[in-house]
């Protein structure tokens, strides 16, 4: 796959790599929304556009990396949106409720979180990794459906966002917080860039490391992968893990940008991110796909959408185009890999 | 590969419609279901007094009347090894072409054409899956998308009041032997379900495509067909389960049934079907439709807040799930 | 700056508005007769009152859980723009852009703009307004009053863009207009703090924003076209305690801390909360869906067999209550064989023919007819940045509506209107 190279990359792979690049209809895809949206509208390729869209990038490619992991097991994860939420609320509630333990109070007037903002990152990042644990371990230890399991958690995430912020939101202020928002670096937004480092990382781990293929062995065919000697629940965890944890970052990036936290934020967003994966070509049964591409899937996203709404669509017609998409990309990539069976 | 597109492959491939096998599973699963069942109605008289009048099985009744058959469809393709996320986008989109049509005054114009397009969605779906392969959480999660569009873009987003169309409106509001009509569609849709899953030759065509699709191809069986078949079942089951509440509210809103989808694929399950394909009942949906509708009524007597009651169902799905699951291990 | 809190902020700017229109203060004596004027006395004599304790121990107990002082303090009550008096009446008719519907919009003569073209008649001036909802009868027309001001002049050119209650992408349709140069944004905000943010980068961008009914956490907004959400709840309190001294209560509400709810549940519990009379059975959040409304009133209706009053924060609950008791057969199980007291907010088409059957007993007008105050403020906004006029005030206030009854009735010097004296009602026209 071309995402192997990319981890290594020699003046010997470049080449293969480019010319993979080139015969992938992702990219051509990409190219045609920009070149149609700079012949078509003199907003499109200005900066603040172009940052915008990598904002938007941001926030849907992380859950889709995570989703991407664990659809490359032959699972699904729907509780990444309500997770995304439910874990930076989590974070202001346990920091709210500790800060009268040490004689102080960072909940000031107004649902302002005054107190520290790393810790709530903190503890943000390891609800991401423990629900995605708890999914985890129900769907490979208690084998409980995938999609039942993570049903239930988005559910039940659901509920508690609310429950626990009884529907007021959190304004969450700190400078950190505003740069992570809203600042750029190199030209470039700090969330965005926080996006890449992740699929860096899940790009090095997935495609360069004999551990991550074996998320490929188990999607592929995981009684192989049982019987070649891999703890394959381990692995369901981990990847459930990955996801959750991508969802933290997702919800740190998103509510960054939003300035505050509020239980009935980015409801249906889970459907999002495995369309988001689905068009960048990872398979549902497991064992195709790649962080590398579902990048290219959410910026064929993103740009697409950007586009319409640079010209002024309605909302209608966007949704439309999304589900006509969405099936006609599924069904084109099912047709060119049997001509290339056949 | 087989069309068992989310699940792992570490279970055993469920076989094709052995009885001896199906009944073993159904009753496992069937009687945790019973319990919680029976538990639940026991504790709802205990500390509701008014619980089992006939007023409040009414309310229940008909409180999960389009739910459950929704998820008499959704149970069809379940067992087939698919899913149908669209119901709501059916449902939606059925309601309101129907609805362009109240200004005919004829109610079987607008019943036959609510019908119709849950049809036509149907075997859209089915299509798309059965004939080009594409799996069906994308076709149905692309089609739900696009029939809440297409409702929105015909409607104009306007709602729509099928006032003065009596036949309609007796659908939702009417009652025949004194059961409300909603309910009792949804008795009959049941045992016609239950006629064709367990006592037509359909039956094990059915359990044998989600079961295992070479031995089925291989015995003879056209599983596009079956697959077909059941979306298109869905499909019309959606259009009429949107009608039956659009027609007790008197009242088509292009905005209904949000997440619907979910919450049917949530009672499909707790019913016992299994996302592998090839396992589950409609007893057991119906079963499961109560059991949530038996929750929600009884939470509400009792005040409890919406937020709260979405974990407490989340917690009795799993409750009802687990120990199914668990037997179906011990068992192996 | 970390320290301000947006209630901090939102105290300010309601001090602010002291300055612009003295809220709660001293009115203006040739306004003083006006609805606007009477209901606001009302609210400042009920929240008084309700300030020194409640003597209703239910009332108070929901009214201190849910914690509406602190969302009933910060809400602005105030005079109108310029001196502004509104009377029955008013305003301009005309068939709305896309709903196709017959309108009669109210306030289309406050902050008038007269037709032809605004400001420098040479430039074109691209406005957009984003809010969510395109399929929601109260939606569509707050649309039709935004558009029909736009098309009124033509170096208007107005892009709506439909949110879909996803307040990121409300965003990040802000964004895209920031980045597309408008000239000015007029947004319906779903929730209060998401959209603060936005807001304020349009604006740092040097575009005037004015919001509609619902506020925004942004302090730097250019104005806000507010509801009367604390009239609607005070109405609803006023009329049971005109008609009933006693009752059982069942609540359906919006969203728990949405602003619709804070305000008009808390505004209802004021009103209320001294008289000893009446009880709370059940308080339910049934987030503006009919469906959901419905099923937890045929519930509690299992749960009560004497529930005498329904409290509907919106329309939509009102319809999915008063047809969940018609199915019951319950409409007349009130005690002692009386009928139950549905009160409503929301002045729906659909709620006055029940209104005028008998079935719902009260409705509180909340018109969606003000998206052309929204498109008014901002090309002032946009002169004002131009040198070409004077800035509207920040916080721009609609009038105070008189409740709707079936009968004519004086409610603590509150003159209601009947179904048939009041033009302005929207949706759909419901036949049969």
């Amino acid at each position: 796959m071309s995402a192997i190279q990319l981890s290594s990359p020699s003046a010997s792979r470049v080449i293969p790599f480019l010319l993979d690049l080139a015969r992938d209809p992702i990219v051509w895809l990409i190219a045609l929304i920009f070149v149609v949206g700079a012949m078509t509208s003199q907003y499109y390729l200005t900066t603040l556009n172009l940052e915008n869209l990598m904002r938007n990038v941001a926030v849907i490619g992380l859950l889709s990396l995570g989703m991407t992991v664990v659809l490359l097991t032959g699972r699904i994860d729907l509780s990444v949106a309500a997770l995304m939420i439910f874990s930076i609320v989590v974070g202001v509630v346990v920091m709210t409720e500790i800060a009268p333990l040490i004689g102080s109070r960072w909940l000031v007037r107004g649902n302002t979180y005054a107190g520290p903002i790393v810790p709530v990152i903190l503890i943000a990042l390891t609800t991401g990794a423990a629900i995605g644990a708890i999914n985890g371990i129900g769907v490979a230890y208690f084998k409980v459906a995938s999609f039942i399991m993570t049903l239930v958690s988005l559910t039940a995430l659901r509920g508690f966002n609310y429950v626990l912020t009884d529907g007021h939101p959190y304004y969450l202020k700190a400078p950190l917080y505003q740069w992570i928002g809203d600042s750029k670096f190199a030209g470039i937004p700090v969330s965005f860039l926080l996006f890449l480092l992740v699929l860096l990382v899940l790009i090095g781990f997935v495609n360069g490391t004999v551990r991550g293929g074996r998320f490929y062995a188990i999607g592929g065919n995981e009684k192989a992968a049982l019987y070649a000697g891999i703890n394959t629940r381990r692995y369901v965890v981990l990847a459930y893990v990955i996801s959750g944890l991508c969802a933290a970052i997702a919800g740190i990036v998103f509510t960054a940008r939003l300035k505050s936290v509020d239980a009935p934020l980015a409801a249906g967003y889970e459907l999002t991110a495995i369309a988001i994966a689905v068009i960048g070509g990872t398979a549902l049964s497991g064992g195709i796909g790649s962080p590398w591409r579902t990048l290219l899937g959410s910026v064929a996203f993103a740009a697409g959408l950007n586009l319409l709404a640079i010209w002024g669509v309605g909302t209608w017609y966007q949704n439309l185009a999304i589900g006509i998409v969405l099936i006609a990309s599924v069904g084109l990539s099912k047709m060119s890999r049997k001509k290339s069976k056949s | 590969m087989t069309m068992n597109t989310l699940e792992t492959k570490m279970v055993e491939p469920a076989l094709p419609a052995r009885p001896a096998d199906a009944w073993r599973h159904l009753s496992i699963g069937a009687m945790s279901r019973a319990a919680v069942l029976v538990a639940l109605v026991i504790f709802g008289q205990a500390i509701a007094p008014s619980f089992l009048s006939l007023a409040n099985i009414h309310v229940i009744l008909l409180a999960v009347a389009a739910i459950g058959i929704m998820a008499y469809g959704m149970t069809l393709v379940v067992i087939t090894g698919e899913i149908d996320l669209s119901i709501a986008g059916a449902a939606i989109l059925s309601c309101v072409v129907g609805g362009l049509l109240i200004p005919t005054g004829s109610a079987v114009l607008v019943i036959g054409a609510t019908l119709l397009t849950g049809l036509v969605v149907g075997l859209a779906n089915g299509a798309l899956v059965a004939a080009l392969g594409i799996p069906s959480l994308i076709v149905t999660l692309g089609t739900l998308g696009i029939g809440r569009a297409l409702a929105n873009i015909v409607s104009g987003g306007q709602a729509l009041y099928p006032e003065g169309l009596n036949a309609y409106l007796w659908l939702g509001r009417g009652q025949f032997a004194g059961v409300p009509v909603p309910v009792v569609l949804l008795v009959i849709l049941g045992a016609a379900a239950v006629a064709l899953t367990r006592y037509s030759t359909f039956g094990p065509a059915l359990y044998a495509t989600g079961g295992n699709v070479r031995a089925a191809k291989l015995s003879g069986i056209n599983v596009v067909a079956v697959r077909v078949t059941v979306f298109a079942i869905s499909g019309v089951c959606a259009a009429l389960a949107g009608m039956l509440e659009s027609a007790r509210l008197s009242y088509i809103n292009p905005a209904g049934f949000e997440g619907m989808e979910l919450s049917v694929l949530a009672v499909t399950v707790l019913g016992g079907a299994a996302l592998t394909g090839g396992v589950g009942s409609i007893s057991g949906t119906l079963t499961a439709s109560l059991i949530i509708g038996i929750v929600n009524n009884l939470l509400n007597q009792l005040g409890v807040s919406i937020y709260l009651q979405q974990v407490v169902t989340a917690v009795v799905i799993l409750a009802v799930v687990l120990p199914g699951i668990r037997q179906r291990e011990i068992a192996k | 700056m970390l320290k301000l809190s947006r209630r901090h902020l939102l105290k300010t700017a309601a001090a602010l508005s002291v300055l612009a229109a003295s809220p709660l203060t001293i009115v203006p004596a040739f306004a003083e007769d006006s609805v606007h004027a009477v209901l606001n006395g009302l609210i400042k004599k009920y929240s008084d009152e309700a300030k020194t304790g409640m003597s209703n121990g239910d009332v108070s107990a929901l009214f201190e859980r849910d914690g509406f002082r602190d969302y009933l303090d910060v809400y602005p009550v105030g005079d109108l723009a310029g001196g502004f008096v509104w009377k029955p009446g008013m305003g301009a008719s005309f068939v709305g852009p896309y709903s196709k519907l017959q309108i009669k919009a109210p306030f289309t003569d406050y902050l008038p703009l007269p037709e032809g073209p605004v400001l420098d008649a040479s430039k074109k001036y691209r406005i957009g307004l984003v809010f969510h909802g395109f399929n929601h009868p109260w939606l569509i027309s707050l649309a039709d009053t935004a558009a029909w001001e736009a098309k009124r002049h033509p170096n208007i050119e107005l892009e709506v863009i439909d949110a879909e209650f996803d307040d990121n992408k409300m965003g990040q349709v802000i964004d895209t207009w920031i980045a597309k140069q408008y000239d000015g944004i007029v947004l319906w905000p779903n929730r209060e703090a998401p959209m603060g943010p936005p807001v304020d980068r349009a604006v740092a961008a040097g575009i005037p924003v004015v919001s509609l009914d619902r506020r925004t956490s942004s302090e730097q907004i250019s104005s806000e076209v507010l509801g009367n959400f604390y009239a609607n709840g005070l109405q609803q309190g006023l009329y049971l305690k005109h008609a009933a001294p006693e009752g059982n209560i069942i609540f359906n509400r919006k969203d728990l801390g949405s602003t619709a709810d804070s305000i008009r549940t808390g505004a209802f519990l004021e009103a209320i909360g001294n008289t000893p009379g009446y009880k709370v059975l059940a308080n339910y959040h049934t987030n503006s869906q009919r469906t959901q409304a419905f099923k937890s009133t045929a519930d509690a209706l299992q749960a009560f067999k004497d529930i005498s009053v329904s409290f509907n924060t919106g329309g939509e609950e009102a319809m999915g209550a008063l047809d969940a008791i018609r199915e019951a057969n319950r409409l007349n199980s009130a005690p002692g064989g009386k009928k139950i007291m549905i009160l409503a907010n929301d002045d729906a088409r659909e709620v006055l023919k029940e209104i005028k059957a008998g079935n719902i007993e009260m409705v509180s007008p909340y018109t969606p007819l003000i998206g052309d105050i929204g498109i008014r403020a901002v090309v002032m906004h946009i002169g004002a940045k131009a040198g070409l006029n004077e800035a509207p005030p920040k916080l721009i206030m609609t009038p105070n509506l008189p409740m709707i009854t079936k009968e004519k009735m004086n409610i603590e010097g509150i003159e209601t209107l009947t179904p048939d004296e009041w033009p302005y009602a929207y949706g759909p026209e419901v036949s049969g």
